[in-house]
């Protein structure tokens, strides 16, 4: 997908105003708008209206792909697409036996004047952590022609044996001492798919950040399955109220629609992180994660 | 393959034609020319430039925080010199930035509140440097006005996108990994890397309960959660726009949830740090490359009942220094004793580029104290300016403060009362103190340059008045 960064200046000026109003409108939903009692759910309402939750089947053992935008909740700093939207997420997952699996991530954030890609290859176990044996990761950034930013393109290879993480590029390698379980954030995506939905001790690992960074003390764990109402939309009532001397139109929102789902929520704390909190659906298909400011909410999923 | 664009390249000599004739009658110019001479014949050492958003000089491991852990910066720390009388000229973004990138105070840059450009008449680091044959690179916020603008006068920028500290911290860390790698110019460089993380915070502030609810949101960090500040009810007289500025929505477990995630954040660009550090371990040059790392301003962090930053606090206003380049400087250094702000930053660039500090800087070069050399005399203060009209001077062992229009002062004895406690400014026995810091300061600012503020893009110009 390619994002406009030029505009003329009118289009510009109506992307401000439309980007202005776009902030109004979720600002009034977000004051009336109640998912269930989960602060992290009620924090999204706003991206979530209209959203449906797939009904088709969905295997978290299997292959799979699964599509998300990227949405920032700041008010400021939210790109040149409305609502937040800085970019889009798709992981695919293909079974290789019955004890191993390939992780495939294509990462594109947008802003103005480059769009930073990432695309990476995870082959893991089919343990609960979805530890990683091997990856190969690639980054870079292109402007809005589609051209890669000069010394902006890195590449990097890793593997883990025995409590040793080996990470190389064209440089020297590095090699990173980990004790106990490990994982990497994005592999994590695919263990909490398959993680059961009922109270257990944590899961406590140490994660590598994007592929090269320790981050550690973390637990993941599952917390709650609250039945929640999605698919909702917003609709302008409008009606005249009538006076002494002539009338007034009156403007009113309403939610309408939409139907109730059982999510599962997961909760990962520790070092480095704000608490991220996963939200599956009843087949375990990830719908949304939300860390703070940082959103990921799903746009298409599929088995094959 | 694209190069990121540099525009906009004025000649220094513009520059001083440009900041006041005063500066070349001061005989500024030839001595400009006196230091290029030599200093260009020798090896250069590269910059590595790394700004941190909203992180206090206390919120690190190896400063003694007890709730974080920052293995990044605290080999940092071990590895050169850091400062713990290192304070922000302005702890609000765009004006701190400002100093950091000119040497000189905000009222001089023209950016007195966020959303400014700099004065034309000062120029900025990548211009400065330019003369003594550096290239140089801007990766992450700049905010001088625009956020993460495209082009940046003086550097090539290596734009980095939207969203928070979150979702752009790892890009700018990623990139700046990769152009330390790959870079191939025998030229010296000055590479800033500019990290938003712990700002994020400031939305914890901002969305109060959505984001900090009144009920402990993950109940199993109960235990886990920073305990709160001694001064967190600690209200001293102040002016009154300084007092306005409380938060009284939390409760105490709220504070301390919000203390717990401002940590996380400050750990979330300790990591982006270490992927830069690698890097330039990695690239073979961290034996040339002076890594200089600070913070634009801290946060309230409950002090004072307060969030964000603004005010003359040190939890707002004193922030990291942090110097290393093995060989060149001195490790494991910790300086208690020099008063340092954002203003000597690139006087001591200045210093090992072979260039006279920028024209007017009241900046100082950190060089003889990074080099173990004792300098021949030290400041006695540091200023930094607060909403447009407050003022703050502080010597080694006090703090004054004066806002313009209220009577109410403020005089802290940071020796007796280093969590700001206790206003003295009443009390008969240190009215020869305050008598010396009020005339210091008057002292101060007669000595500086102010231009007229630079507009604030966010507002609109009022009718009639030129943009």
């Amino acid at each position: 997908m390619r994002f406009a960064f030029y505009l003329p200046r009118a289009r510009c000026r109506r992307n401000v105003r439309l980007a202005a109003y776009s902030r109004l409108r979720e600002k009034i939903m977000m004051l009336d708008t109640k998912l269930g009692d989960d602060f992290s759910l009620d924090f999204i309402s706003a991206r979530l209206m209209g959203f449906q939750v797939p009904e088709e089947p969905f295997d978290p053992n299997g292959d799979w792909r699964l599509e998300y935008g990227v949405y920032t909740m700041s008010t400021t700093q939210r790109g040149p697409t409305p609502g937040g939207l800085v970019g889009r997420m798709s992981l695919t997952r293909k079974a290789v036996g019955e004890e191993e699996a390939e992780l495939t991530l294509d990462y594109r954030k947008n802003g103005p004047g480059a769009v930073q890609h990432v695309a990476a290859k995870i082959c893991c176990k089919t343990d609960a952590l979805s530890t990683p044996v091997t990856w190969q990761y690639s980054a870079q950034v292109v402007d809005a022609q589609g051209k890669v930013y000069e010394n902006s393109k890195i590449s990097k290879r890793g593997r883990a044996e025995d409590g040793r993480v080996e990470i190389t590029d064209s440089r020297t390698p590095r090699r990173l001492a980990v004790s106990g379980p490990f994982t990497i954030n994005w592999a994590l995506w695919d263990a909490v798919m398959r993680m059961p939905a009922r109270e257990s001790e944590p899961l406590r690992f140490t994660m590598l950040d994007h592929f090269d960074q320790i981050k550690r003390r973390q637990t993941l764990a599952f917390r709650k399955s609250p039945v929640v109402t999605l698919g909702q939309r917003r609709v302008k009532e409008q009606t005249w109220k009538e006076l002494e001397k002539g009338r007034i139109r009156q403007t009113q929102w309403a939610t309408v629609g939409g139907r109730d789902a059982t999510l599962h929520a997961f909760e990962q704390l520790g070092e480095g992180i704000v608490p991220w909190v996963y939200w599956t659906d009843e087949q375990g298909r990830l719908l949304f994660a939300v860390a703070g400011l940082e959103v990921y909410a799903l746009k298409t999923a599929s088995n094959s | 393959m694209n190069t990121p664009s540099k525009p906009n390249r004025p000649d220094r000599r513009q520059f001083l034609q440009a900041s006041a004739a005063g500066a070349v009658a001061a005989g500024l110019a030839p001595s400009l020319q006196a230091a290029e001479g030599p200093a260009l014949a020798g090896s250069k050492p590269n910059f590595l430039f790394i700004v941190c958003d909203q992180l206090g000089l206390d919120a690190i491991a190896a400063h003694g925080c007890p709730d974080v852990h920052t293995p990044n910066i605290d080999r940092l720390i071990r590895r050169g010199v850091t400062f713990t009388e290192s304070h922000s000229t302005n702890p609000v973004c765009s004006p701190a930035r400002s100093t950091m990138f000119t040497g000189r105070m905000p009222v001089e840059t023209g950016v007195i509140s966020n959303n400014r450009a700099i004065h034309p008449s000062c120029p900025n680091m990548g211009q400065w440097l330019d003369a003594a044959g550096y290239d140089s690179y801007y990766c992450g916020k700049w905010h001088i006005p625009h956020g993460y603008p495209t082009e940046i006068a003086g550097f090539n920028v290596l734009p980095v996108g939207a969203g928070q500290g979150d979702l752009v911290d790892t890009v700018v860390s990623r990139w700046s990994e990769s152009f330390l790698k790959s870079r191939n110019s025998k030229k010296p460089f000055c590479f800033v890397a500019s990290l938003m993380q712990p700002h994020d915070i400031c939305y914890w502030a901002i969305q109060g309960p959505r984001l900090v609810p009144e009920k402990l949101p993950f109940p199993v960090l109960k235990d886990e959660l920073p305990e709160l500040p001694p001064n967190n009810k600690s209200r001293p007289a102040a002016p009154a726009k300084l007092d306005g500025l409380a938060y009284k929505d939390f409760t105490d477990e709220q504070w301390r949830y919000y203390l717990y995630i401002y940590y996380r954040q400050v750990e979330m660009v300790d990591t982006d740090i270490g992927r830069i550090l690698d890097a330039l371990e990695d690239s073979g040059q961290a034996d040339n490359t002076i890594v200089v790392l600070t913070s634009d301003h801290g946060d309230g962090r409950g002090r004072h009942s307060h969030v964000q930053k603004w005010y003359p606090y040190d939890e707002a206003v004193k922030v990291p220094m942090i110097v290393s380049c093995p060989g060149k400087v001195a490790e494991g250094v910790v300086d208690t004793e020099h008063l340092v702000s954002g203003l000597d930053i690139l006087c001591t660039m200045s210093d090992y580029a072979g260039l006279d500090s920028p024209p007017h800087s009241q900046g100082r070069s950190l060089r003889p104290i990074l080099e173990q050399r004792p300098p021949t005399a030290w400041r006695e203060f540091v200023a930094s300016e607060h909403h447009f009209i407050g003022r703050m001077l502080r010597t080694k062992r006090y703090k004054y403060v004066r806002y313009a229009g209220d009577p109410v002062e403020q005089l802290f004895d940071l020796e007796a009362d280093p969590w700001e406690m206790k206003n003295l400014y009443q009390e008969a026995r240190v009215a020869d103190v305050l008598a010396d810091h009020r005339e210091m300061l008057d002292a101060w600012l007669d000595s500086l340059k102010p231009v007229e503020p630079m507009p604030d893009i966010t507002k609109r110009p009022k009718r009639g008045q030129q943009t």
